[in-house]
């Protein structure tokens, strides 16, 4: 019970999230989107990052360690070589 | 007279011969004579309109080829006349005038129209060497009888004959096929040549018995009809005892049945009246009884102010109450029902005045001319349902109310009650005329005579059974005989007040309703046993039983049987007895009522007087006896107008041969001693099944021959239409039937025509049926728009461009030029995937042509870069073939453009299921595109949260500018502890009407 109760406001969260998202990317387009819509794609999305949660834990462990490093998340992003690159920069200006 | 009715069948047949281009050998010559007649013209000189100038008269001469069967030639030069029987001259001159041409042959019951047939019959099967003979009769009896005549008398071999009666129906083609005379029932021929079983062009001679019946769409017309479409050369005989009660009825007869000559004698004719025996007619008037005109003086009063309206309204002429007729009344208001010009308040109203004036015309009837027992019955019945649909509200008729609530009808009531209950009460005056008639006749003849009583109501035969009954002598044992029909139930109160009694809903109400009803149910049972038990201790008992639920076929041979062997010596018959059944002779018939049909009452008449001298009694009270004089009177003009020649008749074919005129040779026919059996039966079903029996091949011989057949043809005949020649069978689609025109640049139009196969325009893409109003729209309507500009002028095109193509290089100008002519697909065209680009190709063997010459490989090359280049999609559609290998190979068959995609359809060989994302993914759009409602409840759920989440973090994010100012863009991140909510508020939130 407690589990899906952490699942219901972590997808909530989440949907916040992919809204905001939304309304940002469709700012400039003159697009309108379905309640519907906006499930469907909280959905996905949440499978999305539970794919990709249990990726890096099998790559983190893979590489013999506890904690899901940067370098997991670099080999998941291996093919899409764009984002990687978006990851990278972003960090760097983190850090800096 | 030729009535004009006439003159159109007459011309329909030509018609229709025409049409079938003369698959018949009768021919028709039209003379038309055409003079002028001086017309009525006004002061202009101008013609008045409506005007004929001309008068037309049509002369058609018919003539009749040679005929197709094939015929006996050494036995065509005499006839055959049996003198088994003594010579009779009607039969003698009737049965020579019916070889030659198609004979209707009126002559009265029970003077041998039977041999008459038979004989006919016995020299077309002589004269033919393989054609049918078909005897038809509506009743089975009438067949038996004639069966009978025609085995027994003029020696038929029976191995030829078959008797068709509904029940043998599964080697009914081989029967027809092997035979050649038959015995059977109209309904029967007509299927049997409607379904192809029966080779219209095989008959060669029809009888036709009782053929007063051939009016409308009784089988004998359409069997005629049919026949006549395919063959011309049959004879016809039409048998019966009244041809129709008018001219009309007999010309319509002469016209069905294709008549050329009538022979009519009735009772008078000069030659019959020496062969039949002495038939007196006594007609007695019988005046009514005080009771009885009593109440009709009651109900008069009752139903003055209802007749006063009726006249006032004009729906009912002036007339004394007592002379109600309800015949009349009920046809004003079927006439009333069908007008549609008033308005429906008035017409109702009006309905309702005249029903209940039937009504009362019945009762009065019923008074008059049955007895107070038949009235009460009606009265009372109709008494009860009227008050107790009134009382239940279901009818709110107030003129009816105001005559059943009447107090006089009380005394009626109460008069009649009381009459009835003294058993020494007789109804009607008739039934102590018909007591007094039954005790002299069998003080005269002894208890072996026979007495039947005809009238028209069953009640009223009822009547008379108990009323013979209750005289309570042994020489007279009357019993009822009625038709199958069970009697209408009466109006039953109790039943009716349940039915329409307030229902309570409740279970419990429900309940003990349903025990009611079964109780009910039970008592009902009960008294219907009681009563049945109290009925066979009568002597009367199954004369009654017999009234209440009808009388089958098995009940009615008994009957007859008994009757017969003289258990029974009285028989109270209703129309049922009059025609058909062989009751056989009487020796006194009573006819208690009268009809106002002639037909009917000759029937009646009938019965008697054949073997031996027989009277008739006439019973008439109130206006029947006008009634029943009009009806002879009329029928004894008809005789007069036929033998006048008031008849338009048709040519028959004669068959024979014109040169021959065959002599008759009369000749004693010895009968097969095993056929000579059946003239000893007497029973119709005997005769039916020795006749079966004969069919089936009894004798040894026969039977060997009848297997031996069987299994030659056990191949099954394909099922035969017959159809005139020249024709189109099998189902043609309406389409191709229409005559398509196309505008001409002038205006005109212009007939297409019809090409060999046009090409039907078919969705390549089923893809994009679906979001045909989104935005894919325009990609799919171009599709079709190329279809269709595309299908039409293919060919055309097909053949320009070929012959542009073979010297010359393609001018790539036009649109329509750029078709290549290739013999298959090229691969490369498909490199933009694009589905809105099509490939234009002819397949080149489709249509080859000698002029075509098969252009250089350089040149489609070329082509197909030039089109490469263009690239342009809005030029270049497939042809019918290439879209066909398209369809089928290239185009997954099942590509939607759903709003939720449908991703299980084209799992292939999954044995390796997906991992989690992907089946979370197809489980996602699978829910919501059967709309899964725990999935959909989650994604509210979530949503609501999230909302809940917001509004936190701006009341959250409110509280902190207020206070200071933070990095706003982290709130997301940071404040996401405050974010979560108790159960409790979750409940809150989810209980309460959301805008979802």
């Amino acid at each position: 019970m407690n589990e899906d109760s952490d699942r219901a406001q972590l997808k909530a969260r989440l949907w916040v999230h992919v809204e905001t998202r939304l309304q940002q990317a469709l700012c400039s387009q003159d697009a309108k989107y379905t309640p519907r819509f906006i499930n469907s794609l909280l959905e996905l999305a949440y499978l999305q990052l539970g794919e990709m949660g249990s990726d890096l834990q099998a790559f983190a462990e893979h590489a013999g360690r506890d904690v899901v490093d940067r370098s997991d998340l670099m080999l998941y992003l291996r093919k899409q070589p764009e984002l990687q690159e978006q990851v990278q920069q972003d960090e760097k200006t983190r850090t800096t | 007279m030729a009535s004009a009715g006439d003159c159109f069948s007459d011309f329909e047949d030509d018609e229709l011969d025409k049409l079938y281009e003369k698959a018949i050998n009768k021919t028709v010559q039209e003379t038309v004579i055409r003079r002028a007649v001086p017309v009525q013209r006004d002061l202009k000189n101008n013609v008045l309109p409506g005007q004929k100038s001309v008068y037309e008269e049509i002369q058609r001469d018919v003539s009749f080829g040679p005929t197709h069967h094939e015929l006996n030639h050494d036995a065509l030069s005499f006839y055959v006349y049996p003198t088994n029987y003594e010579l009779r001259d009607y039969q003698y001159t009737i049965v020579y005038k019916s070889l030659l041409q198609n004979t209707l042959c009126a002559i009265p019951t029970g003077l041998g129209k039977t041999f008459i047939a038979s004989t006919v019959m016995l020299n077309y099967f002589r004269w033919t060497k393989t054609a049918k003979i078909i005897f038809t009769a509506p009743t089975r009896p009438l067949v038996a009888q004639q069966i009978k005549a025609c085995l027994g008398i003029t020696g038929i071999p029976s191995d030829q004959t078959a008797i068709l009666l509904d029940k043998s129906r599964k080697n009914r083609e081989e029967i027809w096929a092997n035979k050649r005379v038959f015995f059977t029932t109209p309904q029967v021929v007509e299927n049997d040549l409607k379904r192809g079983v029966l080779d219209p062009k095989d008959i060669v001679c029809l009888v036709i018995d009782e053929a007063h019946r051939a009016t409308g769409s009784y089988a004998y017309t359409n069997v005629v009809k049919f026949i006549d479409r395919f063959n011309s050369s049959y004879r016809l005989l039409a048998l019966t005892a009244t041809p129709g009660s008018d001219l009309e009825g007999v010309q319509e007869v002469v016209n069905n049945l294709d008549i050329s000559k009538i022979e009519i004698r009735t009772e008078e004719s000069m030659d019959i009246v020496k062969y039949m025996k002495k038939k007196t007619k006594e007609k007695v008037e019988v005046p009514l009884i005080l009771e009885i005109e009593d109440i009709i003086e009651q109900l008069g009063i009752a139903v003055k102010p209802v007749l006063r309206q009726a006249v006032e309204l004009g729906i009912h002429e002036e007339c004394d109450p007592s002379q109600i007729n309800a015949f009349k009344a009920m046809q004003q208001s079927q006439k009333i029902i069908a007008n549609p010009t008033i308005p429906e308040g008035i017409k109702w109203r009006n309905f309702y005045i005249l029903q209940l004036l039937n009504n009362v015309g019945q009762m009065l009837k019923r008074l008059k001319i049955y007895g107070i027992r038949t009235f009460f019955n009606y009265f009372q019945n109709k008494c009860m349902e009227f008050t107790t649909k009134y009382n239940l509200k279901k009818s709110t008729n107030k003129t009816a109310a105001e005559f059943y609530y009447h107090p006089i009808l009380k005394n009626i009531k109460k008069q009649c009650e009381h009459y009835l209950n003294d058993p020494k009460f007789v109804g009607h005056g008739k039934l102590q005329c018909v007591k007094d008639e039954l005790m002299e006749f069998f003080q005269e003849r002894g208890s072996d005579s026979r007495v039947i009583i005809f009238t028209e109501l069953r009640e009223s035969a009822l009547e008379i059974v108990k009323f013979i009954d209750s005289i309570t002598d042994d020489r007279i044992r009357p019993h009822i005989f009625i038709g199958q029909a069970r009697a209408k139930e009466g109006f039953d109160e109790v039943k009716y007040t349940r039915k329409h009694a307030p229902k309570g809903r409740k279970k419990a109400e429900r309940l003990k309703r349903q025990e009611e009803d079964e109780s009910l149910e039970a008592q009902r049972r009960k008294n219907v046993d009681n009563d049945k038990f109290e009925r066979s201790a009568r002597r009367t008992g199954s004369s009654e039983e017999a009234q209440i639920s009808g009388m089958n076929q098995k009940m009615q041979k008994e009957v007859i049987h008994n009757f017969k062997k003289g258990e029974y010596n009285v028989l109270v018959c209703t129309s049922i007895g009059e025609e058909g059944l062989d009751i056989g002779e009487v020796d006194l018939i009573i006819c208690y009522d009268t009809t106002s049909s002639p037909i009917k009452n000759i029937q009646r008449m009938g019965r008697t007087g054949r073997k031996r001298d027989g009277k008739i009694v006439l019973l008439f009270s109130s206006n029947e006896s006008y009634k029943f004089e009009r009806a002879m009177e009329d029928y004894s003009s008809l005789q007069g107008l036929i033998s006048k020649q008031c008849i338009d008749y048709k040519k028959s074919d004669r068959i024979i041969p014109e040169d021959i005129i065959p002599e008759c040779r009369k000749t004693l026919i010895t009968i097969n001693d095993e056929d000579e059996v059946i003239n000893e039966m007497e029973d119709v079903d005997d005769v039916i099944r020795y006749a079966t029996q004969c069919m089936m091949g009894k004798k040894p011989k026969a039977k060997k021959t009848i297997i031996r057949k069987k299994k030659v043809n056990e191949i099954k005949n394909k099922k035969k239409f017959f159809m005139p020649d020249n024709v189109e069978t099998n189902i043609v689609s309406a389409s191709s039937l229409l005559n398509k025109f196309v505008v001409d640049k002038s205006g005109e139009k212009q007939l297409v025509t019809k090409k060999e196969n046009t090409n039907k325009k078919r969705r390549v893409f089923k893809a994009l049926d679906g979001l045909e109003n989104d935005s894919t729209e325009e990609a799919s309507s171009s599709l079709e728009t190329e279809d269709e500009e595309m299908s039409d002028k293919d060919d055309d095109m097909f053949i320009a461009n070929v012959q542009n193509l073979a010297p010359k290089k393609l001018k790539l100008t036009t649109n329509y030029d750029r078709k290549i002519i290739a013999q298959s697909k090229d691969p490369s065209n498909f490199d933009n995937p694009s589905m809105a680009t099509f490939v234009n190709g002819h397949s080149f063997p489709m249509k080859s042509d000698k002029e075509l010459k098969i252009p250089d490989l350089k040149d489609i090359k070329e082509q197909t870069h030039a089109l490469n280049s263009t690239g342009d999609k809005n030029n270049l559609a497939l042809n019918s073939d290439e879209k066909d290998l398209f369809r089928d190979h290239y185009v997954p068959e099942g590509a939607s453009f759903d709003v939720e995609p449908n991703l299980l359809q084209f799992n292939k060989e999954a044995n390796v299921p997906h991992c989690q994302k992907v089946s979370g993914v197809i489980s996602l759009f699978d829910d919501e595109r059967n709309d899964d409602k725990k999935r959909t409840i989650e994604m509210n759920y979530t949503k609501c949260l999230a909302r809940n989440m917001v509004r936190d973090m701006q009341k959250a994010s409110e509280a902190q500018n207020k206070s200071q100012t933070e990095n706003s863009n982290s709130i997301s991140y940071e404040s996401s502890q405050s974010l979560t909510l108790s159960n409790a508020e979750l409940d809150d939130i989810l209980g309460s009407d959301s805008d979802f």
